[in-house]
Parts: C-alpha cells; structure tokens; sequence
C-alpha cells in the first residue's frame, strides 16, 4: 500500500501519541481546517498540540484526571475534538452526544455515563444541560466553545474554553515540569485502556454505551488507512455528528494514524459550498446524502436549456456504459475512452467541480442500501464510491469493498483481521480486533451481544452471495412472516421503494398480518420540482402529498416493486398490497426517525394506529389528527384526509434469480 | 425563383467572392454599435437608477459636443474645454436632479417622461442661444485623438481600411463600459446605485440619499454623452441633426432590455452591424435605404417573441 | 448549577446613558390630504429596552414607526430624538443618526446577494474616496477588509452563513425577513424599529426570530421598538408596550399590565372577533 513510510512504523498505540508524534513528524502541515466568517483557518500539527496541551492543563486544573468521562456535545468544531483528544491524554474518557438531542434524551446519557464534565459548543446546549442540572448531581463543570448569550451566566461552574486554555497556558509558564509530566502521562498510557464510550442510538429501548479501546480503534482506522492507501495528504469534510463512531474514526483515528487534514465546515446548511471549496480526498456519506446530490443534479438539469439537457443525457449515457469499466481498470474501446475523455471536460468533470468530488481518491457510503442506479450514477462519473458494512460495536469496520470488486447490492468482503460467519437463522456475526470492550454498565446487554470466544451479533439477517460478498437484507429481528408463511423483510421493501427519487421515506408493515402495506413519504424536493414543472399548485408537503397525481406516481412506483419483488422467490410473497402517503414528513423530533434518521417502524405503527387500522381493514379514507412537535418543544397538531390504495399482486415470475441478482 | 435567389443565395455568394468588402462592412457596423450602444448605456444607466425614460439623452449627447466645440471656439483651450465641458455635464446633472426629478418624485412614469420632453426642447434652445445653431466640426486633433487610417492588406484578397478615429471609438467604448462594471460593483456608491435601482424605499432606510444617488447617474450619463458627442462628431459633424440619430437607443434599449448594461451594448452591435449589412447586400432589393427602418423592425420582431429583451431584468445582479 | 440570570444593564456606547429616554414623541398628529392617521401621540422609548406598539389593523402603527425614522413628517408635535429635538428629518438622516428598520413586507434589494444587501447597511460608515475604492487599494481595501469582517460577524450571528452568495430574491421569506434584520444591525443602530418582525413566518422562524431579537437586544445593548401582531410573541419580548387604536393612544405600560386593561381588551375584541 502507499502509505507513507513514517505511518508503517507504528510505536504509537494511543491517540495523544500520534498527536506527539505528528506535531513532531508533520509540524508544518495542516492538521484541522474550520470556516469561520466566511474564511478557512487553519491549525497545523504542532498548533493543534498546543491547544489540546493547553486545554487539557486547564482541564487538570479545573479537577479533571485519570478515569474521568467527559461529554462533549456541539457540531463539527476543531475545539470539540481538541477536547476529546485532550481528555484521553489525561487518561480520560471523552462521551461524545448526539447535539441535535433533547434535554431528557441527554440527561439520560449524561446519567448514566456518570459524567462529571462536560465540553458543549454553544449556549443552546448549556441551556440543556442546565435545565436538567438537578437530575445530574454529579455533573461539576462544564466547558463551552462560543461565548455568544453566555456572558450573563453564572459562571462559578462555567468556564469558556480559550479561558481554559489561558489557565492551561498560565500553569505550564509558571511551571515548566507540567508540560513533562502531561507528556509522561501520555507515554504511560497502554493501548488497552479505553479511549471513550459512545451511545448508539438505537431503535429500541434506552441507548447503551459502547466501551473501545485504544487497541479497537487503533487498529481499525490502521487497517482502514492501509486498505486505501490513505497518507498525511488526504483531506476530508467533517460534517457527521461527533456521537457517531464513524466521525471519531474519520475525522479523529483515520487522521491521526495517517497525519491527514480535516475540515470543519461553517454550518450544517453550508457543508455543499464548503465541500466544493475544499474538494475532499476521503469521503464518507449515507445514501441519503448521495441520493440528495444526484435529485439536486437532476432537478436542475430538468430545469436546464434542451442543449444542456441533450448534453448531460447522452454523456450519462455513454458512461453508464463505460464509466465503470474504465474505473475498474477493464479494457474499453480506443473510442469509448477518447469519447469519456471530452465527456470528462464537459460533463463529468464540472459535475464532480459541482460535488466538490474533484479530488475524490475514496468514497464511502454505509448504513443503510444505496440505490444500485444512484451507486452506479457515481461510480460511472469515476468516482471511486464503495460500500462497507460496519457498526459502533466493531469500530466501524465489518466488510468493505475492495477495489475492482464493486457490487451494488452487496457490501464487500470482510475487513483486514476481520472473521466472518451467518448464524443458522440467518444473523451475520463477525469477531475482529475492533470488536468493543463491552457496554457501559450493562453486563447483561453485554452477554447478549458478545459470545465468550469473541463473537458479535451484528441484529442483521444476511447471507454471503456467490461471489464472496455479504449481502445485507434486513434487520433480523425485523424480518417476519405474514399469515401465510411468506417471508417478509420490511426494509428490503422500503428501500426498493425508496430508490425512487420521489420516495423519501418508506415504512412497511406485514408482520403476522394477511398482507404487506406501506406507509410513503414523497421528497418534497424532487415530487415539488415536478409539481413546479406540471403546474401543480400546493401550499404544503400536507397539500402535495395528498394530490391524486402524486398518488398515481407513487402508485406506479409500488407496482414496480411489487414486480421486483415478484422476480424474487424468496420475496415474492411479500408483495404490497395496499399503501398510503401520510399526511406529515416523518421527523426525528417527533420521535419518529432516529437521530441517524433511521425509521421507528414500532413507534410508527402506535402513533399512527388509526391508519394502520385503516390499512387493513379495507377502506379507501381515514381521517386522522396527529401531534406534532416542534423544535422549542412546543406541541401542535395537523388533520388529514388520508387516502389507501389498494394494489395488484404480480405472479411469481420464473428464473427472476438471476435478475434478482443482477 | 429569382427573387428567392436574391434573398438566400446571391448575397452570401458575394460575402464569399469579396471578403474584404464584407470585413469593411462588418467593421463600420461595428463602429455605429458601438456608438449606439454608448447612447443607450446613458439611457440605461438613469432607466436603472430612477426607472425614467430619458427622452433628453440624445439632446444631452448634442449639448456635450457643443459645448465642448463651442468653448474651443470662444479661444478655450482643447484640454481645458473638456474639463469646463465635464464640469457643465455636471452643472446640469445638478440642476436636473435639483429642478426635475425632485419636484416631480413619486408622479406618474408618464409625467416623468413629459418632462424629459421638455428638457430636450429646453436644451436645444438653450445650444442655440450659447452656441449657435450651425453644425460644428469636432476639435479631433486638438483632443490628440488620432486622425488617419491604416490599410490591412489580405493576401490577393483585398484590402480593409481602418480609421484611427473608429479604433480609438471602440477602445473608449470600451474602457468606458470597464469602468462603469468597476464603478457598479466595487465601490459603496457603485453599491447604493444598485440599491436604489432595486429597491427605493430601502435604500432610504438605509440611509442612501436618492437625490445624491439620482445627481450621479445623471452626471455618469453626461459623461457618457460627452464621449459619445466626441466620436460621433468625429465622424461627422456636431450639430442638432445628431439628435436623431440618438433614436436609435431606442429599438437597442428593446433588443437589450432597459436594464442591462451588457444588453445595452450588445443590442447596440446587433443593431449596428445588421444594419449595415443589411443595407449593403439586401438593401437593393428594395431600393435600398432600410439602414433607417431596418434597426426597427428587428426590435418589433424582438418585442413580439422576447418582450424583456436579450438579458432582461434578471441580470441587474450581475451587471 | 443556576439558571440563566436575564442581565440587569446594558453596557453605554453612545451619548444616552442606559435607562434614559433615548427617543420622546410628544403629541404628534398626522394626517393625509384631511384623513387622521394618528391623534395626539405621545410616547417614549427608553435606551435599552424592547419597546412594543401594537394594535388592531389601522390603529397607526406603522405610520408611527414612519415618523420616527423621517419617512412621514408630522403635521403637529415634536420629536426628541437623544435630547435634540427634531421636526422634519429625512430618513437618511434618520439613518445616519443611528436609526435602523425593517418593513412588514420586506424591503430588501432582491437583485442583490445576501452579503451585498448586507454591505449597504455599511454605506454610511464607509468614507474612503471614490477613486481607492474603484482600484481597492490601500485605505479602500483596508475599510472593504473591515467592513466585511464586521457583516460577516452579522452573518454569523444571524446563521446565514449558507446564504450568503445567493440572491435575496431567491430566498424564502422567513430568510428574507432575517436578511433584513441583518441589513439594518450592519449599520450598527441605536434605535432598531422593527415593523412585524414575525408576519407570515411559522412558528419555528418565529422562535428563531424572537432569539435573535432578544440576543441583539442583550449582547449589542441596542434599544429596539417592535410592531407586533402575536401578542405571545409581544409579552415575551417586550419591557414595555405602548397600544393604538384608530391612531389614539389607549393604554402604555408593562406587558401584563397592558393585557389586563379594559381598552385594550375591547379594542382587540372589537376588531378579531
């Protein structure tokens, strides 16, 4: 692999060690990036140790020391991952927070976690953690990034963070034997000591705390880095929540072991133009994020002059014939390739400029199925988008795909040093030197996810296709059966459906009941843009989602994949046969998304049991009333008018193995 | 048949025999657009601004010169006439905003252009009384502006002869429109202009002053009709006729939209070359003469499949 | 650990001292070609605080806030504006004396981008001469430098960092309204008149709105006068609110106070009901 020489001589184990050791090898280059008012500031290596230095000794002063977690809670800040790296070089753990979560939700973790510090961005999150102070008599201090609306605040247990790192920087003046014994400190630390605890968020019950160690994570990012060749040179957007393991091993693990830049961008709102400015090397992003970029690019080109639009189709489609090959390294015709090359100068390549994929050497996209059409969309551009399979619990990495061996519907081969077996009920289990220490005071979720030889439960069903690859169907807990006997996999189904543009969220329900049916939320985004272009007027997402055209579109979309499903013997069952499109965009805030923005399906089902009943019991309307919540906490509630449509069921179609394949 | 032939094919035949002849052409077109365009650029200009029609850019074109010419006969020197000629545009832009546009802020468009009617028959009096009535020669040389032409040979083909005086037209032209994008969009008057063309009510909350704003634009459109006075007169002469000419704005303001710099000075090429082109391989068709409707019934065509003109109003934001 | 405390003072930066009257309307009628718009008005604002005008439609609102920043010149009563009292202003003056507003239904320069819009409230404050401007050199590129720096903390402040490059007229219209309020805290006001801040924005923009009121009001010290229809929305901001009806002034005090007066209770009811 070609990562650089220095990264193959590995002594380091912890991340305060790559910290010392990159300030040292790679002074001058850039550590961290952050837009801040409009312009890209940036921390070189040796920089970024002097404020973690200078903010773990203000830590130490304010009472912080070995053993100690610390919550960290804010968007995609240099300072808040200063503050994690910081806490481990003083043996500490840091407990990173979904910032997006409410008050209760936090005051959980910041619980249970026994917390006693907390690092947080901005007022907004200083307000939550006080209004739940009382339930949290273990909480002592709390540190914060942005002073904005902070000024009038008690602050006996509020500290700033430059005025953390002042004090930091005051002690080490005052004696010089500190600096040394935060560095013997950080030489004392063993790989097998923890390095934090993340909480998953979950679909049921209350979120458990993942323990990894150094070792977990050290090895996984080594191993990430080798398999893509990544060095000190790679630049990468950070942009995910902090509490996602995938975030740490990004932006904090996979930089650090390599020596790479990462980019804060300015806000959530601005990550495109700021992606596009920085034009990563390494990128990681869920399907959604793919799939938003691609209908962003199609609505514009359906907006876009006939020559323009003449252009892009038939460029598009000479790559969706040669496009991958070409990336694949396959032999393609002198023509074909000196047809992509102009291709590359008019379309392709001011799309990736658009993208902000211009440099791209790796993508990656995970936790839920990508499109195979939207994968393909990529990857025939010349990007190298590829797929893993990976969960906290294993430090990410569970299976990736090599390159050259791409497959859409499958996510790879299992990782460097990772061990790969199916359960007799169909549950994928894996055994690695990432697997996780063991959930934070919960031997028995513990017990039930880890066997004693080392193997862990992924909860998902799957089986290893033909050609050596795992194949993911669904959650194996969610995978049921209909009355009949027929094998129903809920997301299996939802995301056929969801690899519509139009389709943004799906939830199919089945279990134990006669028949498959669907709940459908429309994109607003692309379902709107054809609204603009039919000259369909609406005044909400309430409105447009209950227009009859927009009931016949979707209507066309379930019948092909009811067709689909058709091709597939072991699916064919499952077919749906009634659907609707609610009234309301399902929304984290109302609980009914997870903070990943997976669907709540059991959640769904109570909260919206009217329609369900009315999904089954054969009627065309039903008139419901739902509550919503807004983002202050407030409640208020919309009426709808919901319309059921009832569906064909296609005969299984012979050979459809093949297809389905495909 | 042959009438067809006449239209479609003879006049293409002979671009092909004598390809300097139509380079010559294209050039002198080129030459009147440019021209044209300046004069619309100053209607262009006050449209943006204040949203009048001002029917007194072409008078204002004839004032520039004359005054310029004027002060040169009364034994001003060259140099120091155009400055007095710069200050008066000044004077007048003043007395403009002073006496017209602020009395008569807020009335109907109608009555606003009825006054700029005015104007142009105050103007061309007041000329004849200061200056006299008879047409003038432009003071080119005096100005060091060049005389003369170079001839470009083109093989066996032919021969293209350039005058300076066209040349140096279209690199003011030029440097005149450079500025003018310059002074738009990176300097704070630039910035208040481009507010109070969007927006009046707001720009007043913000502490813009309409009435310095309106004095500018109308000083920055006597500027332009200064040099625009200049080269026309140094083609022919300055004199009251030229105000005709300066109708001509009218169908590039359509072709363009009333709006857009850019579409200012594009209209005015298009017009000024189709014309002349027009004129050379189609005009004898019918006669000839259509060089002085021909520009018309490309803005009529305009107005019916493109109302808002070629770069309508959307690129204000650009300009 | 304590709650918030709501700070006591603001910190002085202009030639008013926190808690005097920065701006006294003393019975000031107006009236259009014989057409009463208001009736003998008198009022204060006082330095620092949130003062709220409200009313039924047609109460005189917004002809009030007019007044005040020189778009209407009363035909009776004075205005005293920091302890000089002024008859006829000009709103750039107005402006130029440190008196910044909105408008109900956004004045915004919809050709012009986000941080354009924006950079025009910086006009006043800017006095380069022309010519370094047009090469941006020396001083001129020194104050461009500077004045950016100060919008884009307004930006920031504002989270409308994703908007910046975008043409106002593109956006939507809770943005527009936030644009707006960016426009006029660019020029760094003393007195910020608001009219219906909130009008046609959903109840999250309306959340978001009032933080950004009241931040502006806390962390700049600057007094700021408010018309407002959603009377949740005035008894959560305002320190004192002042009620119009037919361009009459019927009742002037706290918010709860205010709420629990008869006049106004009728003057509501008669109109909504």
């Amino acid at each position: 692999m070609a990562g650089s020489p220095v990264v193959e001589r590995l002594d380091e184990d912890t991340f305060p060690k790559f910290l010392l050791r990159n300030a040292r090898v790679f002074a001058d280059r850039p550590a961290i990036r952050e837009k801040d008012l409009g312009i890209w500031q940036a921390w070189t290596w040796a920089e970024a140790l002097e404020e973690i230095r200078a903010f773990a000794l203000g830590l130490r002063g304010i009472g912080f020391s070995a053993g100690d977690k610390i919550a960290i809670i804010g968007g995609n800040r240099p300072r808040m991952y200063w503050s994690m790296v910081a806490a481990q070089s003083l043996g500490g753990m840091p407990v990173p927070l979904y910032a997006d979560s409410v008050a209760e939700e936090m005051a959980y973790v910041l619980e249970h976690a026994e917390v006693r510090f907390a690092c947080v961005e901005d007022q907004e999150q200083v307000d939550k953690i006080l209004s739940t102070a009382d339930a949290l008599p273990k909480l002592e201090q709390v540190v914060y990034d942005d002073p904005r609306g902070l000024r009038d605040y008690d602050h006996t247990r509020l500290h700033s963070f430059e005025a953390l790192q002042e004090a930091g920087r005051a002690a080490m003046a005052a004696d010089a034997s500190l600096e040394a014994a935060w560095r013997e400190g950080i030489q004392a630390a063993k790989g097998s000591d923890l390095a934090m605890i993340l909480y998953t968020s979950g679909t049921t019950g209350r979120p458990k705390g993942v323990m990894l160690s150094f070792d977990n994570l050290v090895i996984s990012a080594r191993n990430g880095n080798a398999f893509d060749g990544l060095d000190e040179h790679e630049e990468t957007l950070a942009y995910l929540p902090l509490a996602w393991i995938g975030d740490y091993v990004f932006s904090i693990a996979q930089s650090y072991i390599a020596g790479y830049c990462v980019n804060c961008p300015e806000s959530l709102e601005t990550v495109l133009s700021d992606r596009q400015e920085i034009a990563p090397t390494y990128f990681f992003a869920p399907p959604r994020v793919f799939e938003g970029m691609l209908t962003h690019i199609m609505v514009r080109m359906e907006d876009a002059g006939t020559l323009k639009k003449k252009m892009f189709d038939s460029f598009m489609a000479l790559a969706r014939r040669v496009g991958e090959r070409i990336l694949n390294g396959e032999a393609v015709g002198f023509r074909d390739r000196l047809a992509y090359a102009l291709g590359e100068i008019m379309v392709y390549g001011p799309l990736k400029n658009q993208m902000g994929f211009t440099r791209l050497k790796v993508g990656y996209t995970a936790g839920e199925a990508i499109g195979p059409e939207i994968f393909r969309f990529y990857r025939s551009l010349g990007l190298n988008l590829k797929q893993l399979y990976g969960q906290t619990e294993a430090s990410v990495y569970i299976t990736m795909q090599p390159d050259g061996q791409i497959f859409g519907d499958t996510v790879g081969t299992p990782a460097p040093d990772v061990e790969l077996k199916i359960a007799d009920n169909g549950e994928v289990l894996y055994r690695s030197p990432g697997v996780f220490v063991g959930y934070y005071k919960n031997d028995e979720a513990t017990r039930a996810t880890k066997t004693e030889d080392g193997w862990v439960l992924t909860g998902d069903a799957g089986y290893i296709a033909e050609n050596g690859h795992l194949k993911i169907i669904d959650r194996a807990k969610d995978v049921g059966k209909l009355t009949d006997g027929a094998l129903f996999a809920p997301k299996y189904i939802e995301n056929k459906l969801k690899f519509f543009p139009n389709v943004k969220e799906a939830v199919a329900f089945g279990d134990g009941r006669d028949f498959c049916g669907v709940f459908v939320n429309i994109d607003l985004t692309a379902v709107g843009s054809w609204a603009e272009r039919n000259n369909v007027n609406y005044a909400s997402y309430q409105e447009l989602a209950a227009h009859p055209d927009v009931y016949n579109m979707i209507q066309d979309h379930v019948d092909q994949v009811n067709r689909d499903l058709a091709s597939e013997p072991m699916m064919a069952g499952a077919q749906i046969k009634r659907f609707l499109i609610l009234h309301k965009e399902l929304d984290a805030d109302d609980g009914e998304l997870t903070r990943t923005q997976k669907v709540r399906r059991s959640f769904i089902a109570e909260r919206y049991a009217p329609l369900i009943e009315a999904l089954y019991d054969g009627s065309a309307r039903k008139h419901v009333r739902t509550e919503v919540t807004f983002e202050d906490g407030r409640k208020g509630a919309i009426e709808a008018d919901v319309e059921i449509r009832d569906m064909t069921i296609h005969p299984t179609s012979g050979g459809g193995l093949q297809e389905a394949a495909e | 048949m042959d009438m067809l032939y006449n239209i479609l094919i003879d006049p293409f035949v002979q671009m092909v025999d004598a390809p300097d002849f139509l380079i010559q052409v294209v050039w002198e077109g080129f030459v009147a657009g440019v021209l044209y365009a300046l004069i619309a650029l100053g209607f262009v200009l006050i449209y943006k601004a204040s949203g009048v029609f001002n029917f007194a850019q072409g008078i204002m074109v004839v004032f520039a010169g004359l005054s310029l010419v004027g002060l040169h006969q009364k034994g001003v020197p060259a140099w120091l006439a155009l400055i007095l000629a710069i200050g008066i545009m000044a004077i007048l832009a003043v007395c403009i905003e002073k006496f017209v546009m602020r009395p008569l802020v807020g009335q109907p468009d109608i009555i606003l252009l009825m006054a700029t009617i005015g104007m142009t028959y105050f103007l061309i009096g007041l000329g004849e009384v200061i200056f006299g009535g008879e047409p003038k020669q432009m003071i080119t040389s005096e100005l060091g502006l060049p005389t003369g032409s170079t001839a470009f040979e083109m093989g066996e083909r032919g021969l293209v002869i350039l005058q300076h005086i066209d040349i140096a037209a279209a690199v003011i032209a030029l440097l005149m429109v450079g500025g003018l994008a310059v002074f738009f969009n990176r300097t704070r008057i630039g910035r208040a202009l481009r507010a109070v063309a969007d927006d009046h009510t707001a720009a007043l909350s913000v502490g813009i002053s309409l009435n310095q704003i309106w004095a500018i634009v109308w000083f920055a459109a006597g500027i332009v009709a200064l040099a625009t006075g200049i080269m026309w007169g140094a083609r022919s002469d300055v004199s009251f006729a030229l105000e005709i000419v300066a109708l001509k704005a009218l169908p590039v303001l359509i072709l363009g939209g009333f709006t857009s710099i850019p579409g200012a000075i594009i209209g005015g090429l298009i017009i000024g070359i189709g014309e002349k082109v027009g004129e050379i391989y189609w005009g004898g068709l019918v006669g000839g003469g259509i060089e002085s409707w021909l520009a018309y019934v490309i803005a009529l065509v305009f107005l019916l499949f493109r109302p808002q003109g070629l770069f309508g109003e959307k690129i204000i934001e650009r300009i | 650990m304590n709650v918030l405390v709501k700070p006591a003072g603001m910190q002085p930066d202009g030639e008013t001292a926190p808690g005097e009257v920065l701006l006294r309307i003393d019975s000031v009628s107006l009236s259009f070609g014989g057409v009463r718009a208001i009736t003998n008005i008198s009022f204060d604002i006082i330095k620092g605080e949130v003062r709220a005008i409200i009313g039924p439609n047609g109460a005189g609102k917004t002809s009030m806030l007019n007044v005040i920043n020189g778009f209407y010149h009363p035909q009776e009563g004075t205005i005293t504006w920091r302890g000089k009292v002024r008859r006829k202003m000009k709103p750039y003056e107005a402006a130029s004396h440190g008196i910044a507003r909105t408008f109900q239904n956004v004045a915004l320069f919809k050709g012009m981008t986000t941080l354009d819009n924006i950079m025009t409230g910086r006009g006043l404050k800017m006095h380069s001469g022309f010519l370094w401007q047009c090469l941006r050199v020396g001083p001129a590129l020194r104050e461009e430098i500077e004045h950016r720096r100060k919008v884009e903390e307004i930006i920031d402040f504002l989270e409308i960092q994703a908007i910046r490059k975008t043409p106002v007229g593109r956006l939507p219209y809770g943005l527009q309204k936030r644009v707006e309020l960016a426009r006029a805290l660019a020029m760094e006001p003393e007195l910020l008149l608001l009219d219906e801040p909130m009008a046609g924005m959903n109840l999250e923009e309306k959340e978001d709105m009032s933080r950004f009121i009241l931040d502006v009001n806390q962390q700049f010290g600057t007094t700021i006068a408010l018309i407002e229809h959603d009377m949740g929305v005035v008894m959560d901001l305002s320190d004192r609110v002042v009620v119009l009806d037919y361009g009459r002034k019927i009742a002037d005090g706290p918010p709860e106070e205010v709420q629990a007066n008869q006049d106004v209770i009728d003057a509501y009811l008669g109109v909504s009901h």
